[in-house]
């Protein structure tokens, strides 16, 4: 479907199943491409979204083991205690749950607006409230294997949280520079700068949505950041809605 | 805030501000209300009770980590926990690559029915508002044509796209479109004819 063909065409005829998100991604472009210029179709998709919603709330109650709600309390406790011990430890995990490493303590300090960061804090509560938030792991590359990193996003904001730890501190007059890339070209976009405990985070924005592109990769640059890399790639991960 | 009256609930909004204030006992009073629905909803698409289980834990922590971003003018606690659920769940499936497009059907009738015993779906610290509101959809889904209603819980609670519910039924995707679109239309009549607003 060209999604020009959109843009002044309505897409009643999609937006049940965009609610209900059982559209193929080229669809899913062209009914956000409409939106972006139809009030009229936005009422509709927040009418059609309300609906799914009701969904949620009818499936038949089940209850969970009783001592849920200890584990889940014992791991809460343990977060506001600001312990790396906040793991349910008597689980298997999951990718969902991955929160006792230095990333995740840094993202910690980073909500309770702790240090020179607080901006990307106050994105990073705004993000983790959206239903639609994506958490994806960015490792590091041969350069810099100690290195990790979590891209925090979603699919309908341009902007997001590149929260990084374990890189080699900024020295002074250098950065690093996140870049996100489609079909192999990167695009540059912000600069940060690796804490003396090698962590930091940067908060991109971009001029169309995350998913256009496949992979979101780090060079070590000037402090300025560069018009096209200079350094070696020390994180690289591919951005997936799911 | 008004403090609540004797025997009366905490509503949920001054609950979310005593969580983001740090309050743990706040956020064990709203799993309370909510933790048994959103559990419910995880299991409905995982298949799995401890992954559900983890899943349910993971809600309930980013309402701890992001309760002060929370806007109740922008809609109910409930909705926005059981988005979450939803999204995580489905991310869930997705990474594992098991999708459950063989799953059982659902059996909405009999879920409508078992309202009438509280025995069977007991949950005295769920809203009242919830359970309102699960009895009208659970009645309205009902009532919906067996194959409008598999489509769109395939795709809904599956995680699948339109071609997949196809591939999934062995149906033309022309048919399935239409049946999603058909079930939705009658879903919506329903509920208004249950006096049920989708938008409140």
């Amino acid at each position: 479907m060209d999604r020009m063909d959109r843009r002044d065409s309505h897409v009643d005829d999609l937006i049940d199943a965009y609610a209900l998100g059982a559209l193929e991604p080229d669809e899913v472009d062209a009914v956000e491409h409409h939106l972006e210029t139809c009030p009229r179709c936005r009422v509709l998709v927040a009418r059609a979204r309300a609906l799914a919603d009701a969904f949620l709330l009818a499936v038949p109650r089940i209850a969970p083991s009783p001592d849920l709600r200890d584990r889940l309390m014992r791991r809460i406790a343990a977060e506001a205690a600001g312990s790396a011990a906040s793991m349910d430890t008597s689980r298997p995990t999951s990718a969902t749950t991955t929160t006792a490493n230095p990333v995740a303590r840094f993202l910690r300090s980073l909500l309770g607006g702790e240090g020179e960061t607080h901006d990307a804090g106050g994105l990073l509560r705004d993000l983790l409230a959206d239903p639609e938030c994506v958490i994806l792991p960015v490792p590091g590359t041969d350069e810099a294997p100690g290195a990790s990193a979590r891209f925090v996003g979603s699919p309908h904001r341009r902007e997001g949280v590149l929260v990084a730890g374990g890189l080699r501190p900024s020295e002074a007059g250098r950065a690093y520079q996140v870049w996100f890339l489609h079909g192999g070209q990167p695009q540059p976009n912000t600069v940060f700068r690796a804490d003396h405990s090698g962590h930091g985070a940067g908060v991109f924005r971009l001029d169309r949505p995350v998913f256009d592109f496949d992979t979101v990769a780090v060079t070590p640059e000037p402090e300025g950041g560069s018009p096209a890399p200079t350094g070696p790639i020390v994180l690289a991960g591919a951005l997936r809605r799911e | 805030m008004d403090e609540p009256r004797p025997g009366q609930p905490e509503d949920d909004a001054a609950l979310v501000a005593r969580v983001a204030a740090g309050d743990q006992d706040a956020l064990g009073l709203l799993y309370d209300r909510f933790g048994q629905a959103v559990y419910s909803l995880c299991l409905r698409i995982v298949h799995e009770g401890a992954t559900a289980e983890e899943l349910t834990q993971e809600v309930f922590v980013r309402l701890w980590r992001s309760a002060a971003s929370f806007d109740a003018a922008k809609g109910r606690l409930s909705t926005w926990l059981l988005r979450i659920a939803h999204n995580l769940s489905l991310n869930e499936v997705r990474r594992r690559q098991s999708r459950p497009v063989t799953a059982p059907d659902l059996d909405w009738e009999a879920a409508a029915a078992a309202l009438a015993d509280p025995s069977v779906d007991a949950d005295p610290a769920g809203s009242v508002w919830l359970r309102e509101r699960a009895t009208a959809v659970r009645g309205a889904l009902a009532q919906l044509p067996a194959p409008q209603r598999k489509a769109i819980e395939l795709a809904y609670f599956g995680g699948l796209s339109q071609p997949e519910v196809a591939a999934a039924l062995g149906d033309p995707l022309g048919t399935v479109k239409s049946r999603i679109r058909a079930g939705m239309q009658r879903l919506r009549e329903l509920l208004v004819a249950a006096g049920v607003d989708a938008a409140e």
